[in-house]
């Protein structure tokens, strides 16, 4: 299966922070949920993939093609949102799509109208008096109104509206289903992950925890539940990170845990995240 | 695409018509209202106060953000971009500062005035265009409004040196000064292009 983007051995040395030999790829027409805690390096691999910060070591290839050499040719078939602002905030959207539209070779002036309307923008509003879920609406209808064939989205659901959320959400996998585009998330929303994502990778202080297929992800482990007193030492020294409390304990396990009267459940991506995001030692 | 990048900062900066109109027509209306710009180096009190209208223009707003985050551009396009515009700036001041001298008359006016302005502007310009690439932006909004009070100065002082505008130098050593550091100055920003 032909890979969208393929990362190998990315490494990055900051002062404080290292981001250290992250490997991982997506197949095209799936969708890459990118999790992990504040600053475990989520926003700053999506940055060295768009080549906005020079990498220390490793490769980085997006639609097959390096992403120095390739820059302009990648960027044209890439749509990105980000979290923060990063528009010229005097302007209307009007003006600010005409700046833009030129440098696009797919632009696609009525899908892009299309968007405007189902978001119910009105381009004539200039961006510094827009909320924050109208500019990530504005900057929706941007990023898929230039045949992108791979969205990046940097943290795009954070502040937003549950309606909107799953609005984005709905609307995404509707992009998705029509044509064979990939979408690579950042998030620390899991939530959101639980319905869209096909694969997971998880950062942990510059780390690769894992990068997997989620339905992979789900046959891995249980959410192990019970009572104080069923926490024996064997039991213990299977678990993750045991989270226990008056009335019982609560941890993540592999499939072979047993243990007569044990609650097992499917665990959610949160879930996943927190027990081994404590098991590193993270937050404790 | 530097071209592209150019012609959208040249549009950037004259997104708003009004605020354009107005930092074009204001020091024809100082020329009536101030007797510091009524004298023979309004030509070059034109030019300096053009590029200040535009230095503040790009302090207002005009972030390398967006211009990296929503453009697919190499930094060095965004770079090469935003030199051109600023330099392109420049020569419109220095024309319009020509044609109001030919209009009025030349030897109203001290001589190499426009030329010299020009010479100089463009340094000053690749000074102010690569603090912005380096510095953050209210920094570099700080450096710049310096650069351009002292190069009012000069030329609001400049008459009472004689009817020459700076006798001291020639005309091809300040038009060749101005184009090399503005050279110069551009080829490091390519060199060390600022990073996100």
């Amino acid at each position: 299966m032909e890979n969208i983007f393929d990362i190998q051995n990315l490494g990055k040395r900051f002062k404080s922070f290292q981001l250290q030999g992250l490997s991982f790829s997506l197949p095209r027409g799936y969708i890459m949920g990118l999790i992990g805690p504040n600053g475990s390096g989520k926003t700053t691999t999506l940055k060295l993939m768009m080549n906005l910060m020079h990498k220390d070591t490793g490769e980085i290839a997006v639609f097959g093609q390096d992403h120095v050499k390739f820059e302009r040719e990648i960027k044209q078939r890439v749509g990105i949102v980000y979290d923060e602002p990063v528009f010229y905030e005097q302007l209307s959207m009007r003006r600010m799509t005409g700046l833009i539209r030129p440098f696009y070779t797919r632009w696609n002036q009525a899908q892009y109208e299309g968007y405007l309307k189902r978001f119910d923008l009105d381009e004539t509003q200039k961006i510094k008096t827009l909320s924050k879920g109208m500019r990530a609406k504005y900057a929706l209808a941007l990023a898929l109104s230039h045949g992108a064939e791979l969205l990046i989205m940097d943290e795009p659901t954070s502040g937003l509206d549950p309606v909107f959320r799953r609005e984005m959400l709905d609307l995404l996998l509707e992009v998705m289903q029509r044509e064979e585009n990939s979408i690579l998330f950042s998030t620390h929303i899991t939530s959101d992950l639980d319905r869209v994502a096909d694969y997971i990778t998880f950062l942990d202080r510059g780390k690769l925890v894992f990068s997997q297929e989620k339905d992979s992800l789900y046959e891995q482990y249980r959410l192990v539940k019970g009572a104080p007193e069923q926490l024996t030492e064997s039991l213990r020294r299977e678990l993750l990170g045991v989270n226990v409390g008056e009335h019982g304990f609560e941890d993540l396990g592999g499939l072979d845990i047993r243990g007569e009267g044990l609650l097992m459940e499917k665990p959610t991506i949160e879930d996943i995240m927190f027990y081994l995001t404590r098991e590193n030692g993270h937050g404790r | 695409m530097a071209a592209k990048v150019m012609v959208k900062e040249l549009l950037l900066m004259a997104s708003d018509p009004k605020s354009t109109l107005l930092m074009l027509l204001m020091p024809f209306l100082f020329r009536f209202l101030l007797p510091g710009f009524n004298g023979p180096a309004f030509p070059a009190m034109l030019i300096a106060y053009l590029i200040l209208g535009v230095v503040s223009t790009r302090a207002d707003g005009m972030g390398i953000k967006p211009g990296l985050s929503q453009f697919p551009v190499r930094m060095r396009d965004h770079v090469l971009g935003v030199f051109l515009s600023q330099a392109a700036v420049v020569l419109l001041a220095a024309f319009l500062g020509w044609l109001y001298m030919l209009i009025l008359g030349p030897e109203q006016f001290m001589a190499g005035i426009v030329s010299k302005t020009l010479g100089l502007g463009l340094l000053l310009t690749g000074v102010m265009t690569a603090l912005g690439l380096w510095l953050r932006p209210q920094l570099s909004r700080a450096v710049n409004m310096v650069v351009v009070i002292l190069f009012l100065n000069l030329v609001i002082f400049a008459p009472a040196a004689g009817s020459v505008f700076l006798p001291r130098v020639s005309v091809p050593l300040t038009l060749g000064g101005g184009a090399l550091g503005f050279s110069l100055l551009l080829a490091l920003g390519l060199l060390y292009p600022p990073r996100l």
